[in-house]
């Protein structure tokens, strides 16, 4: 192999290798547990192919990290992307965000990286640490930062709730622990994980398996995107047309009739029209 | 599963008689009522056969309650809401009304409401119906229907059956 050739190589693995540092007084890797390391790799993992947690169960294959190794000094753990470069781009993308979370430098794109923001906010904050991020093949600085508490920070003002009507077939309804519901809901890629006032509303539910429903609820919304991200079920109609003339007749006979003596009723609703 | 969505002009016409007080009518008018109670039940006909899910907004409702006494506006409500999805002003369909209602602005002056008021409730009926989740509007207003377009379908009420499963006894052998 020529000299060329081997530096080359060289520059490309090191443009490869990201490092996950975990930095703080007393920090070193035997004293991180092993489910801190899982969780924020696979936090690193997501940001790097921008996996939509929304949308995609798990990062593509080709895509992934693949841990190398781990070092001293605090906490270093060296990985190789499946696809550096995007990961790069994708990380100068979160550092962006990170420093100007009301900018528009992700705009609809938001959702992609909150969840793992959150879960490496949460370790920073158990470890009472920073994590940082680096490609050393491609800049001495970090690509971002992560301390404890950033991401109550950038969510203040990131999501919006209220009373709403949310139309799915119910998949699951129940749980040994906490009552939930799983909807299917139109338009919706994943199936929707809804929280159920109480155990008497999960039962109802339960008896709707598979038949869709109208649940009115309190939701949060992503306020740029109004993504909804979570539900929580406080009652539940089965509303349904049924016969038509039986319909008809007894919507008339609730009180549609007294629309009987309206000549032009387009124009006592709408006004002029065309 | 499809969810669509329809303004309160199709109620009425659907639970008309077309013949019933109409004496003193201009035949115009006792014509359209026939004619628009033939469609809406066609249409009403395709939901029930395809079962489609309905969406009514409660504020659509609002309108059906205009001509009904105050004891029994609560017995309309009901009944819509045993048949239709009825959902309320929410704070999504809020942002989605707010956009069509600037969008529709900013279309040419032909194109515009007459009526200030009729475009706000539009939009905030259209923005309910999308909010919940449907993806056709229907309504026999063309200006309806082109607020709907900005996001959904829009469409107007079906002259004839497209399944060709559905028409009143007298109009069989047109």
């Amino acid at each position: 192999m020529s000299q060329l050739s081997m530096q080359e190589n060289e520059t490309k693995i090191s443009a490869e290798t990201i490092e996950l540092r975990f930095v703080g007084p007393g920090i070193e890797p035997q004293k991180i547990p092993l489910r801190a390391v899982t969780d924020a790799l696979s936090a690193i993992q997501d940001l790097a192919s921008w996996r939509d947690s929304f949308e995609q169960a798990k990062v593509p294959q080709d895509k992934g990290l693949t841990l190398v190794d781990v070092r001293k000094g605090s906490a270093v753990y060296d990985c190789i992307a499946g696809c550096p470069g995007e990961a790069a781009i994708n990380f100068q993308r979160v550092g962006l965000f990170l420093n100007e979370p009301d900018g528009d430098s992700l705009s609809d794109q938001i959702g992609t990286v909150l969840a793992p923001l959150k879960a490496l906010s949460q370790i920073a904050k158990l470890l009472k640490c920073t994590l940082a991020v680096y490609v050393p093949g491609l800049r001495a600085e970090p690509f971002f930062k992560i301390e404890s508490g950033i991401y109550e920070r950038i969510t203040e003002r990131a999501f919006v709730s209220g009373e709403t009507t949310i139309i799915g077939e119910v998949v699951r309804a129940g749980g040994a622990t906490d009552v939930r519901c799983l909807l299917r809901v139109p338009g919706r890629t994943k199936l929707l994980y809804c929280d159920v006032v109480d155990e008497k509303l999960a039962r109802r539910l339960g008896q709707c398996l598979y038949e869709p429903i109208v649940a009115t609820g309190t939701a949060r919304w992503l306020n740029r995107t109004w993504r909804l991200v979570t539900f929580k079920i406080a009652d539940f109609t089965q509303p349904e047309l049924g016969n038509v003339d039986e319909a008809i007749s007894e919507i008339r006979g609730a009180g549609l009739a007294y629309w009987d003596e309206v000549s032009d009723p387009e124009s006592l609703i709408r006004g002029s029209h065309e | 599963m499809n969810v669509v969505g329809i303004d309160s002009m199709i109620v009425i016409w659907a639970g008309c008689v077309p013949d019933l007080n109409t004496e003193s009518w201009p035949k115009e008018k006792i014509e359209k009522r026939a004619e628009m109670k033939r469609r809406a039940t066609i249409l009403f006909q395709l939901f029930a056969r395809k079962k489609w899910h309905i969406v009514l907004p409660t504020i659509a409702i609002a309108e059906l309650l205009v001509k009904v006494p105050e004891a029994g506006k609560a017995n309309l409500i009901a009944a819509q809401g045993k048949r239709f999805i009825c959902p309320s002003f929410d704070p999504r369909a809020a942002a989605i009304a707010s956009s069509l209602f600037s969008k529709f602005k900013s279309l040419p002056a032909d194109q515009q409401y007459q009526d200030r008021n009729v475009l706000k409730a539009d939009s905030m009926i259209i923005g309910s119906v999308i909010a919940a989740g449907a993806t056709t509007f229907y309504s026999h207003d063309a200006a309806a229907r082109r607020m709907a377009e900005l996001s959904i379908k829009g469409k107007d009420l079906p002259v004839r059956d497209p399944d060709g499963q559905f028409d009143f006894p007298d109009e069989q052998d047109e």
